[in-house]
């Protein structure tokens, strides 16, 4: 079962990853790679820690927003942003 | 044919075998008869036992089994189940809440460490383990007392999420996988108690407003799957319970159902889940 939403979860994530960066994807990519981590498969989860970061630089997360972003955005990406900081640091 | 019967002339009942002498035909039949009368004597047992089933258990319960025997289940199947649910329903006791785990070997706190200087001698917390360990047989404080600080009397598995969001949720909505949306709230749930505050990695007031608005704003089938995946790590014994109860034993299986192969009931589960064994997660 849980296999089956992993699944699902990495072939949505590979389709999504060529439309459009997201938030969710980010926070998606995360959860991907520690479940890959507790796998024991940390080398083919640190990809998705690549993509992480990939996701974050082309969101602009650690940057100051060109146009302001509302304010719950604002806090969930803070939320994930300081997430990520522990996370890769 | 024997003597007998071919004197009378009517149908032997001792016919032997063709290359069957009538000592081995007798033998033979002896032991069919013995058979045929352990059967019988099972079957009867399995009837007595059920009959005492419909007889002193509580209404609904009895109404169930007496409703399986009409629609022609196999009174040794119903059986079964009976007893196989009495386990479970000890498996679901609710634990007493205000129940504290004291240390295996060595109970009380070792002298050295008994200076009044520290200040944890006089913290809530060594209070409350202090109660545990029984060195002053105090009564278990009572539920009014613990109010506001529940966290010092109770252990945390006791604990459950309580989020009105969660009880309306649609996670089928998000996700391919699978239709049952009760069973996707359980792991939601176990997944926010358990996983959520060890790698939080995403906001759970928006992720949740936005599921079940159906926006895709801070949401989305990517990480409702992701999320899903990562709340089956943890195999609690709701789910177990969960699955069970809705009779979706391929499920309860996938989920690790402690289950010997002798246990199972291969007319309700099928060839696949002997030949899966207990597999888990």
């Amino acid at each position: 079962m849980g296999y089956r939403f992993f699944a699902e979860a990495k072939r949505l994530f590979e389709i999504e990853l060529g439309v459009k960066n997201s938030i969710t994807l980010l926070q998606s990519a995360s959860i991907i790679n520690i479940l890959l981590n507790m796998d024991s498969m940390d080398k083919l989860g640190m990809t998705y820690t690549v993509h992480t970061a990939a996701i974050a630089f082309n969101l602009g997360l650690y940057d100051t927003p060109s146009r302001p972003r509302s304010k719950l955005r604002q806090r969930v990406y803070d939320y994930t942003a300081w997430n990520l900081y522990w996370h890769l640091r | 044919m024997c003597r007998s019967c071919s004197f009378r002339s009517r149908d032997c009942a001792w016919v032997a075998a063709p290359g069957e002498n009538t000592g081995a035909a007798l033998k033979r039949k002896y032991s069919e008869l013995e058979e045929e009368a352990e059967r019988l004597r099972s079957s009867n047992q399995t009837l007595a036992e059920l009959f005492s089933v419909i007889r002193s258990r509580d209404e609904p319960d009895a109404a169930a089994v007496y409703q399986r025997l009409r629609c022609g289940a196999d009174p040794q199947a119903v059986l079964r189940s009976v007893r196989e649910g009495d386990l479970l329903l000890q498996l679901q006791l609710a634990p007493e809440t205000r129940f504290r785990y004291v240390f295996p070997f060595r109970k009380e706190m070792p002298t050295a460490l008994r200076n009044p200087a520290r200040p944890y001698l006089a913290s809530l917390l060594f209070e409350a383990a202090a109660d545990a360990t029984g060195e002053a047989p105090r009564p278990l404080p009572p539920l009014s007392n613990e109010q506001h600080r529940p966290q010092f009397f109770k252990p945390y598995h006791a604990a459950k999420i309580v989020d009105p969001r969660l009880d309306e949720l649609k996670p089928s909505q998000w996700t391919k996988v699978c239709n049952d949306d009760e069973l996707m709230r359980t792991l939601l749930r176990l997944y926010y108690q358990y996983e959520h505050h060890f790698f939080c990695c995403f906001q759970m007031d928006a992720f949740l407003d936005d599921m079940l608005s159906g926006s895709d704003r801070f949401c989305s089938s990517v990480l409702v799957n992701a999320i899903l995946a990562q709340a089956c790590v943890r195999r609690g014994p709701e789910i177990i319970i969960y699955t069970w109860r809705n009779s979706n034993l391929l499920l309860a299986l996938s989920f690790g159902l402690p289950t010997t192969r002798g246990a199972l009931e291969p007319s309700e589960l099928g060839v696949q889940v002997l030949c899966r064994g207990q597999e888990t997660i």
